[in-house]
């Protein structure tokens, strides 16, 4: 049966390869032409790397290397539109360049620094770059602003900022999608470059795959997304884009180290060490013969804020990126990390609420993930092009608790190939085929297989001049090697009006899905005294998603963002306990959360000033029981306030998550609404710039599961500079 | 080396000369009315919200001494003393465990920490090496009288109450270990359930009439109304039974002996109980049947 399998997902790539080859063979022919250009920041007329240079109604596009230029190869002869978008810069566009056979067109874009982030051009939401104001559904970025800011290493603790995003110890919530299930299986998708990065085993995400320093943004769909990227994108996206190769020889370097101030109350305090952290980080790229390299390496260690916190962990890239000619793009990346993590699930009591039970003391986990993925892109011409993914993901962890020592090796092979087509300038065609092999060998689930075979197809055409029309489905078929089956018809639709140059409306209509991960079906062990048993016969769990929204943008220092949603759980895979202290995952709930959410961005007072805030109101209802879903909270609210002068930048952020008002595992348990306000001061100079952040500034106390109290206040200083 | 004091020195003064536009650009703005409105607002704000520093060390809780009897069985992982909200409990939300007991000794005092709650049954719970807990190996129970069926309650009022002397008497002999013996069979029931009937709990206890709770193995909780007919397993020591019946539990009645509503006779017109006997620990007693009399 797994032969069979096997054979089947190998012989379905080969088939996808012939056709799509069968389909590009009209590639070249007549005399091409060129543009080259370059782009820069108008105010400091800086060279800007990284700028998305786009052809309007073509699928060509490329991006500004570290000097800020740019060619596109390989163009028909005609008359073109160039859009040029970066984050953090008003969008520039020019009509009528004019390619002519075996000439080269020259083009220069001097881009407006935006005080305020607003027209930010997207790569996943239809698995193509975007405008936002074109995507039928709720996008959050984070940008590398955020990340400097923020002065975090790990994303989890940066997505904690984003409008409409809580996290419930390391399961990312979106518009309260996941709730909490121990580790076990994540109704968010993670990507890295568009590639899913999720272990066959657990099934869910890990952030410290990659630190914030080796990434470029992230994008948030919120949302059903499974009608383009299949299984786990039930409740949204996260798609992390790495940073890019250039040519310019660059280097970045950062240290940071930060201390933990004592608890807030004397019973707490557990130890009198100085309880402390840091981390280095380096990368460099440039360019040898025809490629593009960058290569990044970061240490990180912390003492931990509680006992059994302590980590230390080594973090890799590389990426490599070669342009053979203007039609065919190849990258390779691969991205590591190996660490050693203290764990403490629970505090021991609510009076040593930063302890461990006794007996725990010292428990902890080794682990290593690799991620490597190689990417081509192949411009067959104007209007069509193919993107072929192969990737492998491996994940390796083994605990050695007091009670239990146990490991696990997940190793996932992928693949996809993907065809856009501009059909006209009203049409869009993306279509593809998506196919994963999980094969697990875990002392927590034994030996497994999992195999997804999916195709996918998604039209965006103009109804009329201003209005937009998403139509999209995808198929996945899942075969399982104790003989399970199960396949799944994920639809979509889109709407959006540009009712005016500064007023977007939208709608969208998806369905998602996700399959039990192989910890929720099979795991079979005793995990800090509570017996797991396994529950082969679960069925996937799957949502509806249906979103209005409104999107206003009167100036370029005034942003305003308004949606109303509705989320329809069915099947929901919920760990149920018993009084024996016995768990099992099984479909129990039939749910439903619908809410409310905006973000508004403005910038006052001489535009020195930008606030953004962003506010998500849930209802999240377990329909079965006439109660409240578990581990969601009703209100969601973000502040962020910045003052930029010249080389300064003072900022405060605020987060408040309302009180989880129903728990699994200790209701009696105090809980209290989340209150973080965090303070950062950043000074540029030169080639350096020099950051402080106060976090956690009054040290609010309080847990996102039970009997983890969430990291009290630190101090952070951090060093950091390009060269 | 004097290239090197020359940028060092050019960067000085380019430093120098941001330093002081930012000086001069402060000043310009706080010379600004208009800037005064948002700074005031900020103030205010700042001021006007009590600091809220969330969760707070727990003060109140119980605490007493538990006193061992018998020997430690050398399967002994952990014993732990668990406070239960409601009893049984029907999942483990309903209990709140302690830190582990010393083992091998006599007796050790205990504390647990908890905000304010009423626990209906404070108990202490042994566990067998390489298993997971079972909060129904119970082997010893607080009760404050000589009524061995009644746990006594124990209500924390408020956050700086420390309920003391709650005192527990772990018989270890009562330790449970883990075996593939069962009793198996079918409730029949006669009548109408009561309104308030939430679960039913099979039991057996080797003396009859039991002593107390200590005396009785428990089942898992089986729905209530059920239709005429459902299937039970007990797990059970080896050994000789001679009461197996059902709990009713109702929620509007607390657990005791009138909670008992079916007995296992072998013929029905018997006026002792059957008594069943298990011999090893890997038995199967099966068509141990039990009918609920309403």
């Amino acid at each position: 049966m797994i032969k069979q399998n096997r054979i089947l997902v190998n012989q379905t790539i080969i088939s996808l390869l012939i056709a799509f080859s069968f389909f590009s063979s009209n590639a070249s022919g007549q005399p091409r032409g060129m543009i080259n250009g370059s782009v820069n920041d108008k105010a400091t007329g800086e060279a800007l790397p990284g700028v998305n240079v786009l052809i309007a109604g073509t699928v060509l596009g490329t991006t500004t290397d570290l000097d800020g230029k740019f060619s596109i190869h390989h163009l028909p002869p005609g008359t073109y539109t160039l859009k040029v978008s970066m984050i953090g810069y008003e969008i520039a566009q020019q009509k009528n360049v004019v390619v002519l056979p075996d000439k080269t067109t020259t083009l220069h874009f001097d881009l407006v620094e935006s005080v305020i982030e607003t027209q930010e051009i997207l790569v996943t939401a239809n698995k193509r770059r975007q405008s936002i104001q074109d995507t039928p559904n709720s996008i959050g970025v984070l940008t590398a602003r955020d990340f400097r800011e923020k002065n975090q290493v790990y994303l989890d603790k940066l997505l904690a900022y984003a409008s409409g995003v809580n996290f419930i110890g390391t399961q990312v919530n979106i518009r309260g999608s996941s709730g909490f299930s121990y580790g076990a299986g994540s109704r968010v998708l993670m990507l890295v470059d568009g590639v899913p990065v999720m272990p066959g085993d657990s099934g869910d995400i890990k952030w410290d795959l990659i630190p914030a320093t080796q990434v470029d943004h992230v994008e948030i769909i919120k949302g059903a997304g499974s009608a383009l990227y299949g299984g786990s994108a039930l409740g949204g996206v996260v798609n992390i884009i790495t940073k890019e190769a250039s040519s310019r020889p660059t280097t970045n370097l950062r240290f940071s180290a930060g201390v933990y101030d004592k608890p807030a109350y004397p019973e707490w305090q557990w130890t009198d060490r100085l309880l402390h952290y840091d981390d280095v980080d380096v990368d460099h790229t440039r360019r040898i013969g025809k490629s593009d390299i960058f290569f990044a390496l970061g240490r990180h260690q912390s003492t931990g804020y509680r006992q059994n916190n302590n980590n230390q962990s080594l973090n890799g890239s590389f990426k490599i990126h070669t342009r053979f000619n203007g039609q065919h793009n190849l990258t390779f990346s691969t991205n590591f990390q190996a660490g050693k993590w203290g764990s403490g699930l629970m505090w021991r009591d609510q009076r040593h609420a930063l302890e461990v039970s006794p007996e725990a003391v010292g428990d902890y986990v080794v682990s290593n993930k690799v991620s490597t993925n190689a990417f081509h892109h192949y411009v067959a011409n104007k209007n069509f092009s193919i993107k072929t993914r192969i990737s492998y993901f491996r994940n390796y962890w083994k605990n050695y608790f007091h009670d239990n020592i146990t490991g696990s090796i997940a190793n996932r092979y992928g693949a996809e190939i993907q065809g856009d087509l501009q059909v006209s300038d009203e049409n869009f065609i993306t279509f593809g085929s998506e196919e994963s092999w999980d094969h697990v060998n875990s002392g927590l689930v034994g030996i497994h297989d999992q195999y997804v075979l999916s195709g996918y197809v998604q039209n965006e055409r103009k109804l009329i001049t201003n209005v937009l029309l998403t139509l999209g489905a995808r198929y996945d078929y899942q075969f399982v090697d104790v003989g399970l089956n199960d396949s799944e018809w994920s639809p979509k639709l889109g709407l959006v009006w540009h009712a005016q140059s500064d007023l977007t409306f939208r709608a969208s209509s998806g369905r998602g899905f996700r399959a039990a991960s192989m910890s929720e079906r099979f795991s079979d062990s005793i995990y800090s005294g509570l017996r797991i048993v396994p529950n082969v016969n679960l069925k996937s769990e799957t949502a509806w998603s249906h979103e209005i929204g409104v999107n206003y943008v009167p100036t370029p220092y005034f942003y305003l963002d308004v949606a109303a949603f509705v989320s329809d759980y069915y099947n929901l895979i919920e760990p149920e306990p018993d009084k024996t202290q016995t768990v099992q995952f099984i479909n129990v709930t039939r749910a439903r959360i619908s809410g409310v959410e905006t973000n508004l961005k403005f910038s006052p007072w001489f535009h020195n000033f930008s606030f953004d805030i962003g506010y998500t109101y849930m209802n999240p209802q377990d329909l079965d029981l006439n109660e409240v879903l578990a581990y969601r909270s009703r209100h969601l609210l973000t502040f962020s306030g910045t003052w930029s002068y010249s080389f300064l930048d003072f900022g405060v952020d605020y987060r408040y998550v309302g009180r989880i008002e129903k728990v699994k595992l200790y209701p009696m348990d105090d809980r209290v609404a989340q209150k973080v306000m965090d303070l950062h001061l950043a000074l540029r100079y030169g080639i350096w710039t020099f950051s402080t952040n106060v976090n956690n500034l009054f040290n609010h106390n309080h847990t996102q599961m039970e009997r983890t109290i969430m990291p009290i206040r630190h101090y952070v200083a951090t060093v950091s500079a390009t060269f | 080396m004097s290239e090197v004091f020359r940028i060092i020195g050019k960067n000085l003064v380019q430093f120098w000369d941001e330093v002081f536009s930012f000086a001069t650009g402060l000043q310009r703005i706080i010379l600004m009315k208009r800037f005064y409105f948002p700074i005031i607002l900020t103030v205010l704000i700042f001021f006007s919200c009590k600091i809220d520093t969330g969760i707070e060390p727990t003060q109140s809780g119980f605490r007493g001494t538990v006193h061992f009897i018998n020997d430690w069985p050398e399967q002994t992982d952990q014993v732990i003393v668990v406070a239960a909200t409601k009893f049984p409990p029907a999942t483990i939300t309903d209990i709140i465990l302690g830190d582990p007991l010393p083992l091998g000794v006599d007796s050790a005092s205990y504390q647990i920490f908890n905000p304010p709650a009423e626990f209906a049954a404070v108990g202490v719970v042994w566990k067998e090496k390489d298993q997971p807990w079972d909060v129904t190996n119970i082997i010893g129970i607080y009760f404050p009288t000589d009524n061995k069926f009644s746990p006594g309650v124990v209500k924390i009022k408020n956050r700086k109450t420390v309920v003391d002397s709650i005192d527990i008497v772990a018989d270890l002999s009562k330790a449970k270990l883990k075996v593939e013996s069962t009793i198996a069979g079918k409730l029949h029931v006669n009548g109408p359930w009561p309104d308030d009937a939430t679960s039913v709990l099979v039991i057996a206890s080797q003396s009859f009439p039991p002593a107390g709770l200590l005396d009785v193995a428990f089942g898992q909780p089986i729905p209530a109304k059920f239709d005429s007919t459902q299937s039970y397993n007990l797990s059970v020591q080896p050994g000789k039974y001679k009461l197996i019946g059902c709990l009713i539990l109702q929620s509007n009645s607390p657990l005791g002996l009138e909670s008992l509503k079916g007995i296992y006779f072998k013929r029905p017109t018997d006026f002792f109980p059957g008594v069943v006997t298990v011999p090893t620990d890997t038995s199967k007693i099966t068509n141990i049947d039990i009918t609920i009399n309403f």
